[in-house]
Order: C-alpha cells, then structure tokens, then sequence
C-alpha cells in the first residue's frame, strides 16, 4: 500500500515536471519567434530607411544615440558624487556665489586652475569629475566623424573624405586646448 | 542680508583674505540667497524655459543666455558656455531620430557646419575676449534681431528649385525624403550654396560668441536662401548646431567658462521641460505659447542692450 503511494506521487511528480518542461519550451520557442520578428521587423525598417537615408548616415545616427546614452548616464552620475559631497569640489559650496560671479579668466586665477586641458589635472575633485561627462558629450561629434572617415574611403569618395578631414581637424584643433589663453 | 548669511559671508571673506583681488571684489557682492537656493531656480527656471521652447519651437540656448544672464548672478562668461551646452545637448539628443527618419540630411549638414564651426571657434574667442559690457550690448542687439527674424521671416514647406547649383552638386547636397502627412516622396535639391555657406560664417560667429545655438537663423537660410524643403530645415538645422556648438563649446571649456554647479542642473532642467512640453504639443496653444517666447526674448534683449548701456 505505502509502496503504491510512493510510485503514485513520482508519477505525479514526474507529470508536473514534464508539464513544466513543456510549457518552458513552449514559452521558450514563444520568446524566440517574438526576437526573430522583432529582428525581421527592425531589418524591415532599415532597409525601408535606405531607401531615403544613406548607411552611413544610419551609422552616425547609432553612434549618437549610444554616445548620448553613456553621456546623459556620465553626467547624473557625476553630478551625484558632486552635490552629495561623497567626493569633495574644489571649490566648496559656500564659496560658490563669490566664484560664479566672476569672468572665467579671473575664476581659474582665484580656483588656481590653469587653462585648456588643465582641468583634468582635477578630476578627483568633484566639481571638475562633472567635466569628464561634458567633455564627452561635446567630443562625440569627433568619434561620429571618424566613423564617417571609414565610409568616405570604402565609398573611394574623396569629396566626401575631405569634408570629414576638414571637420576633424577643426574639432581636434578646437578640443587641443591650443586656442585657450589667459586675456 | 539676514545676520546668519552675514556671520558666513564674514568668515568666508577672513578666509579668503590673501586670495586674488577680483574674489575679494565678488564677496562682497555675493547674493543674499545661499548657493543651492539658486541652483534650485535655476534648475526650476530651465525646465520652463524647457517646457515653452519646444512648444513655441525656438532652441533653449537663444532663451537660455539672455534670460538666465539677465536674471542669475552668475557670470556671462558661464552663462554663454552653458547656453551651448544646452543647445548641443538638446541637439544630440534629437539627432539619432532625425537622421534615421530622413529629416536630417548629413551631406546636407556637412559644409554648412564646416565653415560654421571655424567661425563658431573664432566667434568664441572673440566673445571671451571682449569686455563684459559690450557683450551685453551685442547680446542686446542679436536677441532684438532674432525677435525681427523670427516675426517677419516667412517659410516655404517645398521651395522651388529649378536646378541645383554646381557646388551643391559636387558635394551631393541632395535627396529624398517620406513625407507621412501627405504619404508622398519628396525629391529635393538646393541651389545658391556659396551665398548659404557665407551666411553660415555669420551663425557660426554669432553662436560661438554668445552661446545662443543658431537654429533661428539656420532654417531661414538652408529653407528660403538654399532652397531646402522645410522640414529637412528644421531636422538638419539642429544637426548642424550639434557640430558647430561642439567645436564652440570647447574653446569656453578650455577657457573655464564652464562651471559643473551651473551646467549640469541647466542641461537637465532643459532635458525634463522639453520632455514634458512635447507632450503638451498637441493641447497647447501653440500661437499664444510662441508671442509669450517673443514677449521673453524681447524683455530679455532690452534688459541685455541696459546692461551693455551701462543702465
């Protein structure tokens, strides 16, 4: 009798265990036809996109969009560590008003921060951690530029190359620091 | 001034005794309210500013600096920096979605914000090398000339151009795009480039020089001087400002007109305002929203050119 029972309940269990694997797999082969729609449906898209917008184009457009993602994400996480004082500014909170109020040049003479790209020379100081997330958004534009650069020679196009080029190497000029001066 | 702040600013000052003269000079000018009081406000005042840009359609940089630098006590120098980062933030956000929609064109962009940067960077140092007053002045006079642009310049959906011109041909300046409001394809192509691309000069000087962004100037010239269709204006306009205001706005990073306490609370008190106002796009009045942005800019233009007087 007490055997019965035992065999009773591994068939029992043995039942539940297959409904289980069955309906893991169904779920399972549900999750994977949905991505493959969802790929179809994304590949769809962009070849209806090609129609009017150029691959590289396209490229520029998921380089932004991923650069803006690490940027925004720099940013709040940066300003967090500043404003909740986890790590300490350079310039302390109480003496903000005196400084704000001054012209950039007399603020880096009073804060004893040079100019260009001096002030990665204080990025353990938490005012100027905030610069890393800045200056990472204002360089994007200069990483979607060298990804063009590969386009302008795949594509053999050398108008297209010289205008990247030319725009490189204003921004890389722009970004060097060289222009900066104390008036 | 209440005796707590007082008691601070006193000590502050006695700590700061051997610190350069212009320090000493903005301590005892500094405001009555305490430091996060104003980052507050300025956090609350660029979420409206925010909200009402997206819905009259003008960028948050052009009302940023005039409105900000009128009303805060911080700095001009810090106000135009954070202006174009506020301008390149807003414009590198819409960027993904208007270049995979076709509204941005980049062979379209690339020129014009060639040459603009160049003059973005120089417009930079000039605007950082001139004295405070005649900033205002200048700030004064292009916000009054925005207001005129933006009430006399009339747009064209789908200029007529008969034939594109050789420059723009040689640089591919040309496409196509869906329009899905009349669900038909619309073939375009511009003409008059050189005289598009010198007027690009002049936003690119005037941007760098006053932070402002310059979407209120580049539709009208790529739309009614260029020939391009209005919504490819509008779409590769704040593409354009994504690049010219990068290259702008590492001159004024390099210069150290930029501070963290300022920039950071702007960009996303911007970000959450412009969110929230697109949702309000469709019910708002957008005719009474847009004469409220002209009212502002027009305050803010008179407030800068007393300022640049002297008053």
């Amino acid at each position: 009798m007490k055997q019965h029972s035992v065999k009773a309940r591994m068939k029992a269990v043995a039942r539940i265990g297959d409904a289980v694997l069955r309906v893991s797999r169904q779920a399972w082969t549900r999750l994977k036809a949905r991505a493959r729609l969802r790929r179809q449906h994304r590949a769809k898209l962009r070849n209806q996109r090609l129609k009017y917008v150029s691959a590289e184009q396209l490229v520029y457009a998921d380089l932004l969009e991923a650069g803006v993602a690490v940027g925004r994400i720099f940013l709040a996480f940066t300003f967090f560590l500043y404003v909740s004082g986890i790590v300490a500014p350079k310039v302390a909170f109480s003496d903000l008003p005196a400084y704000w109020s001054l012209s950039a040049s007399d603020y880096l003479q009073s804060a004893g921060v040079g100019i260009g790209w001096n002030w990665f020379a204080q990025v353990d100081n938490s005012d100027y951690t905030n610069f890393i997330g800045i200056a990472f958004l204002i360089g994007l534009t200069i990483f979607c530029y060298l990804r063009l650069l590969q386009f302008a020679w795949k594509y053999r196009d050398s108008v297209f190359g010289a205008v990247v080029a030319l725009e490189l190497i204003v921004l890389v000029f722009a970004a060097s620091g060289l222009l900066a001066s104390s008036h | 001034m209440p005796p707590s702040m007082s008691i601070v600013l006193d000590l502050t000052v006695i700590a700061l005794a051997n610190e350069p003269a212009p320090l000493q000079d903005a301590l005892q000018a500094a405001s009555i309210l305490p430091w996060w009081a104003w980052v507050l406000l300025l956090f609350l005042v660029t979420f409206v500013l925010g909200v009402i840009a997206v819905i009259g359609g003008v960028g948050g940089g052009v009302l940023f600096v005039p409105i900000v630098g009128g009303l805060f006590p911080f700095h001009v120098d810090f106000v135009r920096g954070t202006g174009l980062l506020i301008a390149l933030a807003g414009a590198l956000a819409a960027g993904p979605t208007l270049l995979r929609g076709g509204m941005a064109n980049l062979r379209l962009a690339m020129p014009p914000a060639l040459v603009a940067s160049v003059a973005a960077i120089f417009g930079a140092r000039i605007g950082l090398a001139l004295p405070d007053q005649m900033v205002q002045l200048a700030l004064g006079i292009t916000i009054l000339c925005v207001v005129a642009i933006m009430l006399i310049s009339r747009k064209s959906a789908n200029p007529d151009v008969p034939q594109a011109d050789s420059l723009s041909a040689a640089l591919k300046m040309h496409g196509a795009y869906h329009d899905p409001f009349d669900n038909r394809e619309v073939i375009w192509k511009i003409h008059r480039t050189p005289q598009g691309l010198a007027l690009f000069v002049v936003i690119g000087i005037l941007a760098g020089m006053f932070g402002i962004g310059a979407g209120w100037a580049n539709v009208p010239v790529l739309n009614l001087v260029m020939g391009v269709p209005l919504k490819v204006s509008v779409g590769t306009s704040s593409f354009i400002l994504s690049i010219v205001d990068s290259a702008a706005a590492w001159v004024y990073l390099n210069q150290g007109a930029m501070l963290a306490i300022i920039a950071v609370p702007s960009v996303l008190g911007m970000m959450l305002g412009s969110t929230i106002g697109v949702g309000f796009l469709s019910s708002a009045n957008v005719a009474v929203i847009r004469r409220i942005v002209l009212g502002l800019l027009l305050l803010a233009g008179v407030r800068a050119l007393l300022r640049g007087f002297g008053m």
